[in-house]
């Protein structure tokens, strides 16, 4: 997806977003538990994944 | 209650699909961001609102509530941190408007073979 690194992360974004519902999904119709202590998890780590790529990619500099 | 939650969740498919659509087809990277800025993060929220309706108060509503009150505050947020990177890395300033720096000819000069 796209020429530079930017577009790909953006379709990134929108792909964790998707597996996350269809995570949410399959909880509610399957009635475990367990996918949604899942889909929190990886809604979080993708955040934080994201924006490491991000100040990784302006400069590298962690604040 | 159930055609309530069934339009929602209808409604989130689509503001998904046009999401996904937009990141397909436009070409450059602030129109993506647009497309899955916006329309991402609504389509979740209203995807999130109709299972919500359609479950109840039980258990498993407060953590899908969680996830919808967490995507609602970092969407936004991942977003306009990727815009910003973008914006640095292609060196825009006020004397050099962003169609024409680098990360624009880059743009053009490499669509054949990279998808």
């Amino acid at each position: 997806m796209g020429p530079t690194i930017y577009d790909r992360l953006v379709s990134l974004n929108v792909v964790g977003v998707i597996i996350t519902i269809v995570l949410i999904l399959i909880s509610v119709e399957t009635d475990l538990g367990l996918y949604l202590d899942i889909a929190l998890s990886f809604v979080m780590l993708d955040f934080v994944g994201t924006i490491a790529l991000v100040k990784y990619l302006e400069g590298g500099e962690f604040i | 209650m159930d055609i309530i939650s069934l339009f929602f969740i209808s409604l989130g498919c689509v503001m998904m699909f046009t999401a996904a659509l937009g990141v397909l087809r436009f070409s450059d990277i602030y129109m993506r961001l647009h497309a899955s800025g916006k329309a991402g993060t609504g389509g979740t929220i209203a995807i999130l609102g109709g299972i919500l309706i359609r479950t109840g108060v039980t258990q498993i509503s407060g953590k899908i509530l969680l996830i919808m009150i967490f995507i609602l505050f970092t969407g936004p947020i991942a977003a306009h941190a990727i815009g910003r990177a973008a914006h640095v890395h292609s060196g825009a300033t006020d004397d050099v408007p962003f169609y024409d720096t680098e990360l624009k000819n880059e743009d053009e000069g490499g669509d054949e073979d990279d998808d």
